[in-house]
């Protein structure tokens, strides 16, 4: 049987802007299983930003528990939150987030510095294809060069969790494909826990588990049995 | 333009602090100008009334003994005005338990509108009732807490004269109370100024019609020179001892060159804050224009022209100067008369007239405004070039570029990340880092001033009173005493050593350019009084010939081994011819220097003496020595070397607390500047800072990012501002080295050390402040769009 590595108990969140509380997140519960391609799906406003945030260790719940390698991270201080992010999170951002004033490469090796066990910079960014690019800098590297780097930048500290943030919305159809690809190559090959986090419904087809958000509620919560290979979505 | 000039007010607000440091920075400037001016505009407005009202002279003129018709005789002269015999001595003095000296002049015996003349301060003028009233000066009168009525017994020729007091005076004759123009801060305790009736001083002193010194003024373009020689020539027959002008007069000097240094600091600071302040202001705005490309874009597209659009941003700079203006103004207004106020503790004028000047806010609200606008037409010039279709566009990403500094390959492969990062965006950003470099060194400068001058005076007590001055107690004599006389001194209990000393007036000449300068005479080896060269070596004083201090070497164009020639002031002497020996630094005073032996040559004269220093075997016993050596009929004044020294430190208090201004203002220029690039910085890199801290950066290594970026601006800044400090400081020390007084110039290496490690703790203060900004910080500006 395979061990819960996210285990989100009964979360909500709410936002006291003003005089208006806002409830971005009620009574959410799921879990996610090591290993498992999680494609976490919902239109904008529906409380998916509030997962990743919270899963993400940059917010805490309001109320809840989110249980990550037998901790409770909803409880940690904000130090801890900090390491949290450091050594067990990879994050990909939908506008990549690249420091504009290092290369590639000093992109990668960045992060590294925050790590205690990282891979290689230079072997990650070239299995990504990257190899040709490493001394360029981010306003010289098209879409889909900088989305890879973000992805070498979060693969390089060797996260448990690697927490994916719309990460073809910025990109055209047929490189958004290509990062997918990637994805579910570091997912089957690494055996990477991959969390994505999108609108896009056609994304959902080749996800594990594909969990519905919905005005701040988990709608549903199904399993795919045959996950399809990225190369055949089509949007 | 209502609705927009809401959207400028809610832009300052959002950026407030930086609008407030702006704000503060033309706030001093403008505090500077117009408070410095009108203290400028007090000082000379009150001494130039002081000086008309009290009819100061023009020249005076000492000499031996003058029969009164003398004054009669220059007043026949055609180009003088007015003249006014009087017979003036120093004589020494019991008050208040101490050791005074005062000078002695005589006034008409009745009220008569007389040169240099006084004001009567308390009291009231001489009256018919007795010969032996006086009026005492008003600082000496406060400081020894006389009352009308009182008496002081001054000793006359060795004996006790019984004074009584009738009045308190001040005449512009000593606006600055000093001895000589060797004291250069008043000691208004031991030192005053008693006014007799002429006929009685003229008794006491055994000058029965007659006079030693004439005060007189000369008609309005009369030829000074003309004038100087005409009454030596007229009063040759009566030994003139000196002539002496108005702008070398000790108090009038002392009072022209704080004007002249207020004149120029009041034109320098307010330039100095205007320029950082524009500096930062065209950061700001060039910023705030890229910032809100879009929205100029969209002002245009709705059919706002250039102008209009430029004139909205430019309201900016006008509301910075207007308000700034105003504020320091009113600032200006109050410092102004603080300030006059300060410096009257040391020039004692009669402040009747301190105003309020209106008419400096308004250049210095035009020079306050015309730096804004410079500043804030040369960053919004840009807006000119925003078509409204490009503006609509995102901005294009920030590029990154490889800087220079890479090239060196092994120092940048061993930089780490965030060095990197800040090496880059100090380079790419380099206006930006140049302009804030300069409020920096500025700052830098300022500071180096401030402790440069601290450290050259401290050199320069130590230098004085232990390298130089080594005795502890200096004796005047009366008369001139041979070896013998000296020798009664010598065997007094408890001294240790005495040299004796000889002390004239001189006039040196090298061809036509001549001065009246002072001779000193010591002994071939002197120990407790030394003469010194500029790295504080003692040098011998030579047998056949003089040793000169550099400054006056330079201005008689003298070099060692040249002859000169030497007048001395006494009577009946001719011209000698003499060889220059050596140069030496002399600190205090203006004086050639030769051995004893040398007096003979010069004066023809034998051995013989007119003053002595004393070291005494124990400085307990000062009071003692002291007491007896007064008692003697010959002594005619007796200065201890720790109450003058005391004098001095304790004016220097003051020099402390306006140095400490000065480094505070370096603060706020420094602090300002560094605070501003910051937020700019943090602003503009919100999403990389943001993004590092969702990938689990540590709060103090994100700060650091921005951090580090302001120690190495500001290291950029002390580099170049160290040096720029030194020429400043030496330049100022220059100036202000007079006839009286030399100031060495040192900087050791503490100074720059202290200035810098200053200047990086200005720098820790602003960090401290931005540490706030920091925390806002938010992660979820990573999930945000590119705007």
């Amino acid at each position: 049987m395979a061990v819960n590595l996210v285990e989100v108990k009964n979360v909500s969140k709410e936002y006291v802007m003003g005089e208006v509380t806002v409830k971005a997140a009620a009574n959410m519960s799921f879990c996610i299983e090591t290993g498992e391609f999680v494609v976490i799906l919902g239109p904008s406003g529906s409380g998916k930003s509030t997962v990743l945030n919270i899963v993400g260790g940059m917010d805490r719940p309001t109320s809840g528990e989110i249980w990550v390698e037998g901790r409770n991270i909803a409880e940690l201080s904000d130090k801890d939150l900090t390491l949290y992010r450091r050594n067990s999170i990879g994050f990909v951002f939908q506008f990549y987030n690249l420091m504009p004033n290092l290369t590639a490469l000093e992109n990668v090796e960045l992060v590294m510095q925050t790590s205690d066990s990282p891979l290689d910079a230079r072997e990650v960014l070239n299995d990504l294809g990257l190899g040709e690019r490493l001394d360029n800098f981010p306003s010289q590297l098209s879409g889909g060069e900088q989305q890879r780097v973000a992805l070498a930048r979060a693969l390089v500290k060797n996260p448990v969790l690697l927490l994916c943030d719309e990460p073809t919305g910025a990109l055209d159809y047929q490189t958004g494909k290509s990062i997918l690809k990637l994805l579910n190559d570091i997912n089957r090959n690494r055996k990477k826990t991959v969390v994505i986090i999108t609108h896009n419904a056609a994304i959902a087809a080749m996800a594990d588990k594909v969990i519905r958000v919905r005005s701040g509620q988990v709608e549903s919560l199904e399993m795919n049995r045959d996950p399809l290979p990225p190369e055949r979505i089509e949007w | 333009m209502n609705i927009l000039l809401r959207k400028l007010l809610r832009d300052f607000w959002q950026s407030k602090g930086q609008f407030i440091s702006v704000l503060v920075l033309i706030i001093i400037g403008v505090m500077c100008y117009s408070g410095i001016n009108a203290t400028y505009r007090n000082l000379t407005g009150s001494s130039d009334k002081f000086y008309t009202d009290y009819r100061f002279a023009d020249l005076w003129v000492t000499f031996y003994k003058a029969p009164e018709n003398a004054e009669d005789k220059v007043k026949s002269l055609p180009y003088v005005k007015m003249a006014a015999g009087r017979v003036t001595h120093d004589a020494k003095m019991d008050i208040s338990g101490e050791n005074a000296v005062v000078r002695l002049i005589s006034m008409p015996d009745s009220k008569t509108d007389t040169v240099n003349d006084i004001d009567i301060k308390s009291g009231s003028y001489f009256t018919d009732a007795g010969n032996n009233q006086c009026l005492v000066e008003q600082e000496f009168f406060a400081a020894n807490g006389l009352k009308i009525g009182d008496y002081i017994y001054p000793v006359i020729n060795g004996a006790k004269v019984k004074l009584r007091v009738t009045g308190s005076v001040k005449s512009p004759e000593f606006v600055y109370t000093v001895r000589d123009s060797g004291e250069f801060i008043p000691d208004n305790k031991r030192f005053g100024i008693v006014y007799l009736k002429k006929s009685y001083e003229q008794a006491i002193f055994g000058y029965e019609g007659s006079i030693n010194d004439l005060s007189v003024i000369l008609n309005e373009g009369a030829d000074i020179e003309t004038a100087k020689n005409g009454i030596r020539d007229l009063l040759d027959d009566y030994t003139v001892t000196g002539v002496i002008e108005r702008k070398d007069q000790t108090s009038n000097r002392m009072l022209n060159e704080e004007i002249k240094g207020l004149r120029s600091a009041g034109g320098f600071f307010p330039i100095l804050f205007f320029v950082v302040a524009a500096a930062i202001i065209y950061i700001t705005m060039s910023r705030m224009v890229e910032n809100q490309r879009t929205q100029i874009g969209v002002l245009k597209a709705f059919g706002f022209s250039n102008t209009f659009v430029l004139m909205h941003y430019l309201s900016y700079s006008v509301i910075l100067a207007v308000t700034g203006s105003l504020i320091g103004s009113v600032f200006g207004m109050f410092l102004g008369k603080g300030f006059t106020e300060l410096e009257n503790m040391y020039f004692k004028l009669p402040l009747a007239d301190m105003k309020i000047y209106p008419d400096l806010v308004l250049p210095a609200s035009l020079l306050t405004l015309l730096f804004c606008l410079l500043a804030g037409y040369n960053s919004c010039r840009k807006v000119f070039r925003i078509m409204p279709s490009e503006a609509m566009r995102s901005k294009a990403p920030v590029k990154g570029r490889k800087i220079l500094l890479e090239r060196i390959r092994i120092l940048w492969k061993n930089l780490r990340y965030n060095w990197k990062m800040i090496l880059r965006n100090v380079f790419r950003y380099k206006r930006r880092a140049l302009l804030s470099s300069i409020g920096v060194i500025f700052a830098v400068a300022i500071t180096f001033v401030s402790l440069s001058m601290y450290s050259s005076v401290n050199y320069m007590i130590d230098q004085q009173y232990t390298n130089i001055q080594n005795y502890d107690i200096k004796v005047s004599f009366s008369r001139l005493l041979n070896m013998e006389e000296i020798g009664v001194i010598r065997n007094l209990q408890y001294v240790e050593k005495l040299e004796p000393v000889v002390e004239a007036g001189v006039e040196i000449r090298n061809g036509w350019r001549k001065k009246d300068i002072a001779f000193t005479a010591l002994v071939s080896e002197p120990v407790i009084f030394k003469v010194v060269d500029k790295y504080g070596r003692p040098v011998a004083p030579p047998d056949n010939g003089i040793l000169i201090p550099e400054r006056l070497s330079k201005e008689l164009g003298l070099k060692p081994g040249d002859t000169a020639d030497i007048r001395p002031y006494l009577p009946g002497k001719n011209e000698k011819e003499v060889q220059i020996k050596g140069l030496i630094v002399q600190y205090l005073g203006n004086s050639a220097y030769g051995s004893m032996e040398s007096v003979g040559r010069i004066f023809g004269e034998g051995r013989f003496a007119n003053s002595a220093v004393i070291l005494l075997d124990g400085s307990e016993h000062e009071k003692q020595v002291i007491d007896r050596l007064k008692e003697m009929p010959v002594v005619s004044s007796v200065q201890s070397k720790s109450d003058s020294k005391e004098n001095l430190l304790k004016n220097m208090d003051y020099m402390v607390s306006s140095l400490g201004i000065m480094i505070l203002l370096a603060a706020i220029l420094s602090i300002a500047v560094i605070y501003n690039i910051a937020t700019i910085n943090i602003f503009e890199r919100q999403r990389e800072l943001a993004t590092m801290k969702v990938l689990g950066f540590k709060d103090n290594e994100i700060r650091n990012l921005i951090f580090y970026e302001n120690y190495l601006l500001t290291a950029f800044g002390i580099i170049p501002g160290l040096p720029l400090g030194w020429l400043i400081g030496s330049y100022m020390m220059a100036v202000y080295n007079t006839d009286a007084y030399t100031f060495p110039f040192i900087a050791g290496a503490e100074v720059y050390l202290m200035t810098a490690v200053l200047i990086m703790s200005f720098t820790l203060l602003a960090n401290l402040v931005l540490r706030k900004k920091m925390k806002v910080i938010n992660m979820v500006e990573v999930l945000k769009s590119n705007e």
